[in-house]
């Protein structure tokens, strides 16, 4: 880490070297992100997202607008008025484009101003009232619908709520024809000149991107329809179903078609310890998993499609599939386990296995161990440990026989031979260098040789140090031999003489004549006691030690 | 085979320098190094030999403190003061720079840029004491910053506004001769680099 630094630059340049290699880096990345599949992915599944989102409003868009058609249509129906249907709906159309209220909000509005007031005319007048009082006021068009349909019901109550300031005595009288001239009056022409606004104008084009919406979702409908060949909205749900069981048989095909790539492998493969005890079963096992559980999710769908159609008991429903759909995965799991258990158990009672795994754990020397690791690398499918094995028993063989070699050198070294045959090299070579002139003769020297390489010399006696007639000549040292002699004689003397007992008497001065031992011991006590009288200490000094 | 190679930019002149002709580069760093040195002893003659008044409790921050590695100590402020011959880190910016003046004293630093953010002392925490932002002052005496940063101006005597006081003062009063001497140091290497060169025959 830099040190920090308040720093003042002199110079200064700059380096458009991290700018450059960010704008390469960015145009190798954009470059590479767009050949990469998954950038195509992407962008496919935002597509894909974007087109099912677009799919699902306007589908909803045009099974509202159709809803919305069909409740119209069974109003006029009831009023006998189904004749009027297509008039009804291109005046509903222009008023929705003129005052960007919704078709959909039209419709059911209409039917209950037609309802209430059994006039085509009057109806009209009345929703380019509500639009124009619904521009002014900004209140929902449903709500002031409602109001108007029920002043023509003889409720003016709702309408006074909504607009104050209208003629209490109309509203009182339930006159909804002075009413209604008054409304026009105070809003009329409010929708017409709402258009100009930028409001207006955006509600407009609201209302048309939803009647585009309802034109993609019809024909996406019917594109559904001419695409699964059905007629109706039942049998395209009926074929979507169908595309159901096509992708369960998929789940089922599924481990059928990889034991068919397994059938159609290498019959070495096929036969081999890894082929048959682990991938064999697998595939079995999986297989089944995947078949059971595509069983199951196909009756369950199958159960949803009757219960939706029936209607009713879905929470208990949902339970029972969920239920199964446990079961199945329960199963699959509990499959894979027992397959899993089988290949450890064919492992655990492969004999041949078991008798080099307890080989290796013995003592073994190292070339068997390199033997019995190559046996078991032949048990794999695996070559590289064939290949590491092979070596291994190469080394190990030439190892064992430089061993083998040592080992022999070696006990030839310890035999009685061996060690004569050295002896008997440095012995001759001993005697060679004793012959030579200027080498001195050693004192007790064997004057002959006893032999060459014949296993040792003789043992010669060994001279006594204090023996005269022993010694060597040793006159060069000028020792007087005959003194040292004499000393040593009186000295032996001396030693003898202190074998003899000698009684010897002590006469002090002051005491008189000690003649025996009890006189000795009262001079001693008595002394000892003059002396501690005096001052003096003993202790310690008595016990003779 | 000879091959010509332009030569842009100042770096890339330094480089191809150092590259072609060691000698003369070592002689023009050597100019440089004159011209930097006058500046550093410059801005050292700008650092103070003793304590701000009123503020002589900051030469005696007691060893072994927090505060210890930002005791005054003139010596250490004037040793803390040197030049950088050679590139430095590009920045975010893009810019790098190849004759820098250096202030790496703490305690130098703080002398050189106090109040530059705050004339008056950053404002005080007040309630927020125990957050962890470096923006208000943790105080009690909410006059400490000014008054520091007061003492310190008025012993330096520039008053400077956001600028420094030490190796930024010396280097903005020395910055149009040095960066000309500079300059011409490396026109006059490379001129006689050139020169040195061996020539292509004809």
């Amino acid at each position: 880490m830099a040190e920090p630094a308040i720093k003042y630059s002199i110079i200064t340049a700059y380096s458009n070297k991290g700018v450059a290699a960010a704008e390469k880096g960015l145009a190798k990345l954009s470059k590479s992100f767009k050949k990469t599949s998954l950038a195509r992915k992407l962008t496919f599944a935002a597509m894909g997202a974007s087109f099912v989102a677009l799919a699902k409003s306007s589908a909803q868009a045009a099974i509202a607008d159709e809803k919305s058609i069909k409740t119209l249509s069974f109003t006029l129906d009831n009023l006998g008025r189904s004749f009027q249907q297509v008039p009804i709906e291109n005046f509903i159309e222009k008023l929705s484009r003129s005052s960007g209220i919704a078709d959909q909000d039209l419709r059911p509005a209409f039917g209950q101003l037609l309802s209430v007031t059994n006039d085509l005319g009057k109806s009209y007048e009345a929703m380019n009232l509500a639009a124009d009082i619904a521009a002014v006021t900004g209140d929902d068009f449903a709500a002031i619908t409602d109001a108007l349909s029920k002043g023509f019901a003889g409720q003016t109550t709702a309408l006074k709520k909504l607009i104050p300031g209208l003629d209490q005595a109309a509203i009182k009288a339930g006159d909804m024809a002075a009413l209604m001239a008054q409304l026009n009056k105070t809003f009329g022409g409010a929708a017409k000149n709402n258009i100009t606004t930028y409001a207006g104008q955006l509600a407009i084009l609201k209302i048309s991107a939803g009647k585009a919406l309802e034109n993609i979702g019809k024909g996406l409908i019917s594109f559904l329809k001419g695409f699964t060949k059905t007629n109706s909205i039942t049998d395209l749900g009926l074929a979507i179903e169908q595309l159901g069981v096509k992708i369960g048989d998929i789940f089922r095909g599924l481990p059928v078609y990889i034991k068919t790539f397994f059938a159609s492998t290498d019959k070495a493969f096929q036969d081999s310890w890894f082929g048959r005890n682990v991938l064999l079963p697998l595939i079995n096992a999986l297989g089944k998993g995947l078949s059971d559980a595509a069983t199951a999710a196909s009756a369950a769908g199958k159960r949803i499609r009757e219960m939706e159609v029936a209607g009713g008991w879905g929470r208990l429903f949902d339970i029972t599939v969920i239920k199964k759909f446990n079961k199945a995965a329960i199963k699959t799991n509990d499959d894979m386990k027992k397959a899993a258990a089988t290949t450890k158990l064919q492992g655990m009672f492969d004999i041949d296995a078991i008798q080099i795994a307890e080989a290796l754990k013995g003592k073994v020397s190292d070339l068997d161990r390199a033997r019995l690791e190559g046996m078991k690398a032949l048990k794999t499918e695996s070559t590289n440990d064939d290949i590491a094995a092979i070596k291994k028993i190469e080394y190990e063989t030439l190892r064992a026989n430089a061993n083998l070699n040592s080992a022999q050198q070696l006990s030839a070294q310890n035999t009685f031979d061996f060690y004569k045959l050295i002896y008997g090299y440095a012995k001759d070579a001993s005697d060679e260098i004793a012959k030579l002139s200027f080498v001195p003769k050693l004192p007790g020297a064997p004057s002959t040789s006893t032999g060459t390489g014949g296993g040792g010399a003789g043992k010669s006696d060994v001279p006594t140090p204090f023996d005269l007639s022993t010694l060597t000549d040793l006159s060069y040292l000028n020792f007087d031999l005959s003194g040292l002699s004499a000393a040593n004689a009186r000295m032996e003397a001396g030693i003898a003489g202190q074998g003899t007992t000698t009684t010897v008497n002590m006469n002090f001065p002051q005491l008189g004549f000690i003649g025996n031992a009890q006189e000795m011991a009262t001079f001693v006590q008595q002394t000892i006691g003059e002396g501690n009288r005096n001052g003096y200490s003993y202790t310690g000094l008595a016990g003779g030690e | 085979m000879a091959t010509e190679k332009e030569v842009v930019g100042l770096e890339q002149t330094l480089q191809v320098l150092k590259k072609v002709h060691r000698i003369v580069y070592d002689e023009m760093n050597k100019e440089i190094k004159v011209v930097l040195g006058e500046i550093r002893d410059d801005a050292q003659g700008f650092a103070p030999s003793t304590t701000p008044p009123g503020l002589s409790n900051w030469a005696k921050q007691a060893p072994g403190t927090v505060w210890e590695r930002l005791i005054f100590d003139p010596a250490a402020i004037r040793k803390g003061i040197g030049f950088k011959i050679g590139k430095t880190k590009i920045s975010q910016q893009g810019f790098s720079s190849f004759f820098t003046i250096i202030n790496k004293n703490a305690a130098g630093m703080i002398y050189e840029v106090a109040g530059t953010r705050n004339p008056n002392g950053r404002p005080p925490a007040g309630n927020y004491k125990r957050t962890q932002t470096k923006k208000f002052s943790k105080s009690y005496n909410e006059d400490a910053g000014r008054h520091f940063i007061d003492a310190i101006t008025a012993q330096s005597v520039a008053v400077r506004g956001k600028q420094g006081r030490l190796v930024i003062r010396a280097g903005e009063k020395n910055q149009k001769r040095a960066r000309a001497a500079i300059l011409v140091s490396i026109t006059k290497a490379t001129r006689i680099a050139h020169e040195k060169m061996p020539k292509a025959v004809a």
